[in-house]
């Protein structure tokens, strides 16, 4: 009984509710009366627009599909090329988005080549040659690659690229502006350390020689390669100058800071002043010993030697001479000189 | 020979009988004098070198090397002292002396050496002195290598009148 009751009630509840969602939603759409028509004399089958292509086709439909599809093209600002590694005019000045690729940031390689100057074996050689370079050397070098006459501004030349990109860098580094093709026009910049104390005229020579070598080459890679291993080869030297250097100051701070009062102190003090003082005479003395000696040598040999005037009377009306000396036979092989010695003494008239 | 005589007292020899015995004898001296024609072109630019520095050492002498070829009649002594005082010696440095001259005479015939000097050694010379000078020579002129024992016999003179010198200078004391 009670489930009848209860049955009952969900009924009217779900009647209810459904009667009072029926009247918001907007109302079924209705068949016109040509449409019923048609339908009942089967010349229109219900859903045949949509199931089928060929459906019948409003003559209202194209227009409106056009005016969807226009497109308005309006004029934009021109934007960067987005070809990173265009390369410019042989004679052209590095600038815009070049001046960026170039020094925009410390280069992650020891070869800055945005142009693409290198085909791609020739900077994989020319990258194994810095790389040759880095594991004898601990004087990095950067090379930039420009054509044989582009030119770079004067605000980018490597002291201002060194004050700018490698203003954090405390060691030692070189900068080549390399111009491929002209090896004359290369700018070198060695800066950073103590790199400032090495003699100016010993950068420059560097530099010439490094350019000549590169000149001796017809092709511009070869070029290119000679002058970099001829750089190379000349920064052993200044690397030395500058190891000496840094000694020297090491030496000059620890000798400004520790007290020299100690023994071993004063004894090396002592030594090295004896050699400072008492080498460089004895050298001359020895160099001095050793000319008068030879001076003396050959006047020894080159001296001239006179006779004193002895006068002595003529012999039988020979006015020149001559007295002569005991005469040596080689007639008889068994009859030596000793043996003729004895017999000496006697007149030969 | 003897000292300010004409003539030799022993055998009356005279400067005129020598210039009979070496009458066929060329005077003309040049240095080195090869009349024997034992040395080549190239011993006599050398033995000429040698004469050259020689002199330069001794501005008063007058040094010469002479080959030549006696008969059995003929003696290398006087042969040398009659070259030495009848040869016309060419060449001759000018400030060397007259009776300067130092002579070193080989006979290839009679295979014998000698050395000659002029009256300006002659006090200081001494006959066996002479001699030793030349002995180191005496090996290679058995072989007749004339040129190497010129060589060799040349020092052995150099050295024998550097000694004539300081001798000459004690004597001049």
């Amino acid at each position: 009984m009670m489930n009848v009751w209860l049955r009952f009630i969900v009924g009217v509840v779900l009647g209810a509710t459904s009667l009072s969602m029926a009247a918001k939603l907007p109302p079924l759409p209705v068949w016109n009366d040509l449409d019923k028509t048609r339908i009942k004399e089967g010349e229109m089958v219900v859903g045949m627009a949509l199931l089928t292509a060929a459906g019948p086709k409003k003559e209202d439909d194209t227009p409106e599909r056009e005016q969807e599809v226009e497109v308005i093209i309006e004029a934009v600002d021109a934007k960067p090329s987005l070809d990173l590694h265009k390369r410019l005019e042989e004679n052209s000045n590095i600038s815009g988005v070049h001046l960026e690729h170039y020094f925009g940031k410390k280069p992650e390689g020891y070869l800055v080549d945005p142009q693409q100057i290198l085909s791609m074996q020739e900077r994989i050689d020319f990258k194994y040659a810095l790389d040759l370079h880095m594991e004898e050397s601990e004087l990095p070098i950067y090379v930039y690659l420009f054509d044989a006459a582009q030119k770079v501004p004067e605000g980018y030349l490597p002291q201002k690229v060194y004050d700018t990109v490698f203003k954090e860098n405390k060691d030692p580094i070189v900068i080549v502006y390399y111009y491929i093709g002209a090896p004359e026009r290369s700018d070198f910049l060695l800066a950073g350390g103590v790199s400032d104390r090495v003699p100016e005229w010993q950068v420059k020579e560097l530099l010439w020689n490094a350019a000549h070598k590169a000149r001796e080459k017809s092709d511009v890679f070869d070029q290119l390669d000679g002058f970099v291993g001829q750089l190379s080869m000349r920064l052993f030297w200044v690397e030395e100058i500058l190891r000496e250097m840094i000694v020297e100051s090491v030496t000059s701070i620890v000798g400004q800071q520790s007290p020299s009062n100690s023994k071993t102190d004063k004894l090396v003090g002592m030594l090295d002043s004896a050699a400072e003082v008492e080498v460089p005479p004895l050298v001359y003395w020895v160099a001095g010993g050793v000319l008068l000696v030879g001076i003396a040598g050959v006047w020894f040999l080159r001296r001239k030697l006179y006779f004193p005037e002895c006068p002595s009377p003529c012999r039988i009306g020979g006015e020149v001479g001559a007295k002569s000396g005991g005469v040596l036979s080689y007639r008889n092989r068994h009859k030596p000189p000793s043996m003729q010695r004895e017999q000496l003494g006697k007149d030969f008239f | 020979m003897h000292l300010s005589a004409e003539e030799c007292p022993h055998c009356g020899l005279v400067l005129a009988q020598l210039d009979e015995l070496y009458a066929g004898f060329d005077r003309t001296v040049r240095r080195p004098h090869d009349a024997a024609g034992v040395l080549r072109v190239a011993d006599r630019k050398r033995v000429t070198k040698w004469i050259a520095r020689a002199e330069r050492a001794f501005p008063q002498l007058y040094f010469c090397v002479a080959t030549c070829s006696l008969s059995d009649e003929q003696n290398i002594r006087s042969y040398g002292f009659w070259l030495m005082n009848r040869g016309e010696f060419k060449d001759i440095p000018e400030s060397a002396s007259e009776d300067g001259c130092v002579m070193l005479l080989i006979d290839v015939n009679r295979k014998e050496v000698c050395l000659h000097v002029g009256y300006l050694l002659d006090a200081a010379m001494n006959e066996e002195e002479s001699f030793d000078a030349l002995t180191i020579g005496h090996p290679y002129l058995l072989e007749s290598n004339f040129m190497h024992s010129i060589e060799v016999m040349l020092g052995g003179v150099r050295k024998y009148v550097k000694r004539l010198r300081r001798k000459a200078r004690r004597l001049a004391k």
